[in-house]
């Protein structure tokens, strides 16, 4: 009732608003989570990456939960964009050409290119060693920079915008008739390639790709660009389906993830301990997240040769007669006629997470610890409150995080996911499957 | 009656008899005196008379003799001097020392005159003195003559003339409008005598009346008209009396005028005037003076429940607002929902919207400058009449679903020089609104919560000198705790919370220093806080402490010309702490949610120093011209840069309202006065420093230049009746020097790049108040346009409004009440839209498990066209020695659906328009004595 007399109020003073479907609720393609490993990393270091991402519309769909032989054709990262100026993620795709160059039209097969391009669940990057960090606007701070990592994943074909191609094709003209055949001596990056197909629109990528990292090169080149890609509006990548069309949000997912870089400052990722579901402890081996790096039809990264190695992911087969993925272990709950509405009944579940999570944000003095939150989602039935804050910066911890779960109308298995993040880049996650029963 | 009359002191006497004492040393002889004195039967009105205080000398040889026994002669028959004409005009008196030879018979025989003093004195007292008759002198018993001093003092004196005592007197008077000298034509006075008699009369046509022949005693007299308030005296007719009175009377409005003036003349281009009475009535605004700014052309709508005020095309914050000079940063309180001031508190709301005086700098958009008025003590008369009595109280309370207040006004003490207001207001909204939030889920640490107060004791030190000081304040607050992050951004969980707080001390001196120089000072101190928070992340703490200082001559050089001069001087010390991530800047490409960006933190102390002088000359070189040149000087010590700016207006009278030296009042009174037709224009540099935290070296950088601005305006009035006038002008607002983002080449975070024009026109039709109905019809045409720098493509400003069109108007309808409607017709405001298919329309920032929009061209898409209606229904009842009244302001009335912007869902795939305010009823009851 209360409820009721307030309803009238609260759009009068907030204003109205459509009833979108909420973000926790899974229908389509969608990337959960992006764990780095380490989230901060010093110069040099190589960090890996790992997706979560899933798709709710069922087994007819390719990809539903970190199957890495669709991830492979279908999810794309790209590498390489450092200190964008002002922070401003849009003003690295200038940087990011050479990443790009892959997915230029007549390129059937991608080249994978270390720490630039890869394909994947999972992919990695070498920090520069040099030049990466920034001097402080404030004295008392430590110098600092930060990596972006775009990753795009399109379950259909992913091609760059005729816009950006188009840039693209400029910077080619410009760093093959001006930066390298002109340049004297030519730089040793492009001679074997010049030498082979000095004029071949094919040898581009491999072209570009290999001349990426001298800056020599890269100012020539890259910087006549800059001001036009940098007024470049909106994200220089398409999706499209088999037949042409362009795809939409449902089936295309882009984004992006930050490294943050300091010499000495370090940042760990929220450690999981368990998981409880409706109050109660549910067994967990630590490795729970196996999935998230299963690479059950290829290598996590492309075997291109690189200096130093890229060090391969722990892949390990699932094991059906785990706990926590299968079986009698599994929790189960009744189906409810309100499919997954408020007035179903609660199921309370959350990750446990230890309080060390919360680190102390050095790079302010010791004043304030991270910000801890977790991010519930489910593909069917529904949550209540599926945001919750576990570390206020200010204010300190909280152990009321969980969410409630709301049973959907039809029986079967659902997936819960949890997962944790703190403000400085660190990422957690874990999944659960609920037996939804009659 | 009195007049001027010569009068003698009579004390002769007296003088005798020092005289003689002095002469022989006799007690006895210092025993006489004050006998038979000449009678002063008062009647004439110029009686010169007599003597006193004479000095002689004592002759030597009788009192080396023998002591015989002398007996000075005595006056028994006086004659009164004439008194000369010529010293009695010029106030002239005069002493006259006499020596008069007195034989044995007592007859004067000889005068002489020992001190002559000249005026025709000495002469009228020697002709006088020679018809005086003594008693003569005797020596041992035997008459004897003598010869004595005598001093004949002439005196001017007030005397009252008695006349035949009169049986009856006179009553009559003048009628005015209250605040002016044009009388008021056909006003009823209504004359009651004690003994209930009454007779009734009007005024002619100089607002002039009189009653002959009222017998002594008490009258009540009230005076009216249509459309003035009626006004009750107490007057007293004596006998043989004429008394005459002079009644203002104002016009039918609630206590007392406030007027807003466009921009006011003669010192800028422009003059709009708005009485309290329209200003209490326009619906939408709830009573509210300063709300009702926002009806007026050139100032745009804005969105929502925005308290902005946004001034042909220029940023919210490039328009400034004083009270009584004093800067404050916030004139409306949360949402604009009301002023901070309440309007019963006001004098005037001056509103300049552009080619502002040199008095005003450190803003390029318009100027608000509010004026406190004195407290009342006038008292009431019965049934709501005013009377000229002093030394009495005032109050009022008033309680509406938002908020409640009081005010309370009188004399200090009983003083007649010493008053003062204390008045308070507080919402109460919070009561209602913590359940509906705690119901949302969020838990409630404060709930919004607004206050306000004024403290004012003046003191009249002369008819041209005031002193006042002037405490006055504003909170607002509130303070939510949100349990769960906006999934929006999972930085802003926590704490949010919101305040601001401003508080002053204020002094204000105003004298006339003689006839032609005029001195204003004002000093204030304040404490100003801003705390803003989202969450533990985003927080912005600013304590300052400015300190202002405003001093004004104005001299008047001569006739047509008068010269304005002042300092205006700004110190303030602020302390401030900032942790939030670098903010993206206008126009940038979005950084992403705040989850995704390292907090940076900053806890700094300054000092902000900014003098200025002006000087502004007014000229009216002929009766039509009027030509107002000025210059003001900034200078501002944190970007240690120093700004000139030069400025002219001017207005020309095509058709003058009256003749050169004819009193426009008088004119008006005697149906002379012309429909005026005026041409107007002004052309003026306006400066204003960069915003705190773009000079700062950690936020923004230091050196930036002011922002400038030229304002170039044109326009005429044309008065097409009594009511009815049309006031139209165009405006060009030409801005250079703006502080824009740096570019990356020059690894800048600011430069001052930025250009930007706004060009409009303005048009107001106006039909003034009369008995019934007031109202106007105001359109705006504009344009505001921006550009980052010379590269890049110019854009919209986001409250660039095309149109803007006004109707209101209110009409009495009898037996107290008042029904008033204002219709709204606005383009939409600008947003800048994500970006459409096939692009994604955002990306998916990982960190934060939330996505960042990919945005479009910078306001590019205007939202829809915004209409609505407002009407306003008052109902007054009037009892005899206090008030009550009670309205019903309806915005929204047919629940328009107005688009105030766009939401979108996660994603940013699916959007929705955000609507506004539906149909919004506010009641409020007022009580007030």
């Amino acid at each position: 009732m209360k409820r009721l007399l307030l309803a009238p109020v609260l759009p009068a003073l907030f204003g109205c608003g459509e009833d979108f479907t909420p973000q926790h609720e899974l229908e389509s393609l969608r990337v959960l989570a992006v764990k780095k490993d380490p989230p901060y990393a010093a110069p040099g270091d190589i960090v890996q990456l790992s997706m979560l991402s899933a798709d709710a519309r069922g087994e007819d769909r390719p990809v539903r939960d970190h199957n890495n032989a669709w991830a492979r054709r279908h999810i794309h990262w790209f590498s390489g964009c450092y200190n964008p100026f002002g922070g401003a993620y849009a003003l690295c795709y200038p940087q990011l050409i050479p990443a790009f160059t892959p997915l230029l039209q007549g390129v059937d097969e991608p080249p994978e290119i270390p720490f630039r391009y890869g394909r994947g669940n999972h992919f990695a990057l070498q920090v520069p060693a040099d030049g990466v960090l920034q001097p402080p606007i404030d004295a008392q701070q430590p110098r600092s920079g930060t990596g972006y990592v775009f990753f795009a994943v399109c379950d259909g074909t992913l091609t760059l915008t005729p816009a950006f191609e188009a840039l693209i094709e400029g910077l080619v003209d410009r760093l093959v008739d001006d930066c390298l055949a002109d340049a004297d001596p030519t730089p040793a990056c492009a001679q074997p390639i010049l030498d082979a197909c000095p004029t071949d629109d094919d040898c581009t990528p491999q072209l570009i790709a290999a001349c990426a990292q001298d800056p020599g090169v890269q100012e020539c080149a890259l910087g006549s660009l800059d001001d036009a890609a940098a007024a470049f509006e909106g994200f220089p990548l398409l999706c499209q389906d088999e037949d042409g069309n362009y795809l939409g949000a449902d089936d295309y997912v882009a984004g992006y993830t930050q490294v943050f870089i300091y010499d000495e400052i370090t940042n760990q990722n929220p450690a999981i301990d368990g998981i409880e579901f409706k109050g109660q402890r549910i067994e967990f081996d630590g490795a729970r997240d196996w999935e998230d790096c299963s690479c059950l039809d290829d290598q996590c990264v492309g075997d291109l040769a690189a200096d130093p190695p890229i060090p391969e992911f722990e892949c390990r087969q699932p094991d059906p007669g785990n706990s926590s993925d299968s079986g009698p272990d599994i929790p189960s709950v009744p189906a409810c006629e309100d499919d997954g509405d408020a007035s179903c009944p609660e199921h309370s579940f959350k990750p446990v997470i230890s309080r060390d999570s919360a680190e102390v944000d050095a790079a302010l003095g010791s004043r304030i610890r991270e910000q801890v939150w977790v991010n519930y989602y489910v593909d069917r039935g529904g949550l209540t409150r599926p945001l919750r804050l576990l570390n206020d910066a200010e204010r300190g911890w909280s152990d009321d995080y969980e969410t409630g779960f709301l049973a959907p109308k039809e029986p079967g298995r659902v997936n819960l996911w949890a997962v944790v993040h703190d403000n400085r880049g660190g990422t957690s996650w874990v999944r659960q499957t609920i037996e939804v029963t009659e | 009656m009195s007049e001027i009359s010569l009068s003698s002191t009579r004390r002769w006497l007296a003088g005798l008899s020092v005289l003689s004492a002095m002469a022989f040393g006799s007690p006895a002889a210092r025993a006489q005196g004050g006998a038979d004195a000449p009678p002063d039967d008062g009647s004439s009105g110029a009686v010169p008379s007599g003597a006193s205080g004479a000095v002689i000398k004592r002759p030597a040889e009788e009192t080396e003799t023998k002591q015989p026994v002398i007996v000075m002669p005595e006056l028994v028959h006086f004659e009164q001097a004439a008194y000369p004409r010529a010293a009695q005009q010029a106030g002239i008196e005069a002493d006259v020392t006499l020596l008069l030879t007195i034989d044995r018979e007592g007859n004067v025989t000889d005068v002489e005159v020992a001190e002559p003093v000249g005026h025709g004195f000495d002469e009228a007292a020697r002709a006088a003195a020679l018809k005086f008759k003594f008693k003569p002198a005797t020596r041992d018993g035997k008459p004897s003559p003598a010869k004595i001093p005598y001093r004949y003092s002439f005196t001017l004196r007030t005397v009252e003339v008695k006349a035949p005592p009169p049986k009856t007197g006179d009553l009559g008077g003048v009628v005015y409008i209250a605040g002016t000298n044009v009388p008021i034509v056909g006003a009823e006075v209504v004359v009651i005598g004690s003994d209930g008699s009454e007779q009734r009369l009007t005024t002619d046509d100089q607002g002039r009346w009189e009653l002959r022949e009222l017998a002594p005693g008490e009258y009540r007299v009230s005076a009216g008209a249509a459309g003035y308030q009626k006004l009750e005296f107490a007057e007293t007719v004596a006998a043989g009396e004429e008394a005459s009175v002079t009644y203002r009377i104002p016009p039918e409005v609630e206590g007392l005028e406030v007027v807003v003036r466009g921009e006011r003349p003669p010192r800028e281009v422009t003059r709009r005037t708005i009485e309290r009475r329209e200003i209490a009535r326009i619906p939408g605004t709830g009573g509210d003076a300063l709300r009702s700014i926002q009806s007026l052309p050139g100032v745009a709508r804005p969105p929502g429940l925005a308290g902005l005020l946004i001034v042909r095309g220029s940023a919210p914050n490039d328009t400034q607002t004083f009270i009584d000079g004093t800067n404050v940063p916030l004139i409306y309180h949360f949402g604009g929902l009301s002023s901070v001031v309440p309007t019963e508190l006001l004098d005037r709301i001056d509103f300049y919207p552009g080619n502002f005086s040199a008095r005003y700098g450190r803003g390029m958009g318009g100027i608000v400058d509010v004026g406190l008025r004195s407290p009342n003590t006038r008292c009431n008369g019965p049934r709501g009449t005013q009377t000229d009595e002093k030394g009495c109280y005032h109050g009022m309370a008033e309680i509406d679903l938002i908020k409640t207040r009081a005010m309370l006004e009188g004399p200090i003490f009983g003083s007649d020089d010493w008053s003062f207001v204390i008045g308070g207001r507080r919402s109460w909204f919070d009561t209602w609104l913590k359940p509906v939030l705690v119901e949302a889920g969020a838990g409630v640490t404060t709930a919004p919560i607004y206050w306000d107060y004024q403290v004012m004791a003046e003191n009249r030190i002369s008819a041209n000198t005031k002193w006042r000081l002037t405490a006055f304040g504003a909170d607002d607050r509130f303070e939510i705790l949100i349990e769960d992050p906006a999934a929006e951004d999972p930085a802003f969980g926590g704490n949010i919370r919101f305040r601001t707080a401003s508080h002053t001390l204020q002094s204000l001196y105003t004298t006339e220093l003689n006839r032609d120089v005029e001195l204003s000072s004002m000093v204030s101190v304040g404490k100003q806080r801003f705390d803003f928070g989202l969450g533990s992340l985003l927080s912005f703490q600013i304590d300052s402490y400015p300190i202002e200082m405003r001093n004004e001559f104005t001299w008047k050089l001569g006739p047509g010309i008068a010269l304005d001069t002042g300092l205006d001087f700004l110190v303030g010390p602020y302390d401030v702490f900032i942790r939030a991530p670098m903010p993206p800047r206008a126009g940038e490409p979005d950084t992403g949610p705040f989850a995704t960006r390292r907090p940076m933190e900053a806890d700094e102390s300054g000092t902000i120093f900014r003098p200025a002088w002006y000087a502004e000359a007014e000229l009216q070189f002929t009766h039509r011209l009027r030509v107002v040149p000025g210059l003001r000087l900034d200078y501002a010590r944190d970007t240690s840069h120093a700004d000139l700016s030069p400025r002219i207006n001017a207005r020309y009278d095509l058709v003058t309202a009256t003749d050169a030296g004819e009193d426009e009042a008088e004119a008006a009174a005697a149906g002379t006065r012309r429909l005026r037709t005026t041409l107007k224009g002004g052309v003026g540099l306006y400066h204003q420093a960069p915003d705190f935290q773009e000079t700062d070296e950690y936020w923004g950088t230091p050196g930036l230049y002011s922002n400038r601005a030229i304002h170039y305006a044109i326009g005429a009035e044309q008065e097409f009746s009594r009511h009815v006038e049309l006031s139209v002008e165009g405006f060009y607002k030409d801005m250079t020097r703006l502080v824009s983002n740096g570019s990356e080449a020059s690894g800048e975070r600011y430069g001052n790049d930025g250009t930007g024009y706004v060009v409009g026109m303005e048009t107001m039709l106006k039909y003034k108040p009369d008995k019934r109905f007031f109202g106007w019809l105001a359109y705006t045409l504009s344009r505001s346009v921006r550009q980052n720098d010379a590269d890049s493509d110019p854009y919209l400003f986001q409250f660039d409004q095309t149109h803007n069109l006004t109707a209101l108007g209110s009409y009495r309808l009898g037996r107290g009440w008042e029904f008033g409607a204002r219709f709204r017709v606005v383009s939409g405001n600008m947003e800048t839209p994500v970006i459409g298919p096939p692009s994604l329309p955002a990306l998916y920032a990982a960190d934060a498990g939330a996505y960042a929009p990919l945005q479009g061209e910078l306001n590019s898409r205007r939202l829809p066209l915004f209409h609505n209606l407002d009407l306003r229904i008052d109902k007054r009842w009037q009892f005899d020695y206090w008030r009550f009244s009670t309205y019903l302001d309806l915005q929204n009335v047919y629940n328009f659906q107005a688009v105030e912007g766009t939401s979108y869902n996660y994603n940013y795939s699916a959007t929705a328009r955000q609507t506004g305010l539906p149909i919004l009823p506010s009641i409020g009851v007022r009580g007030e004595f």
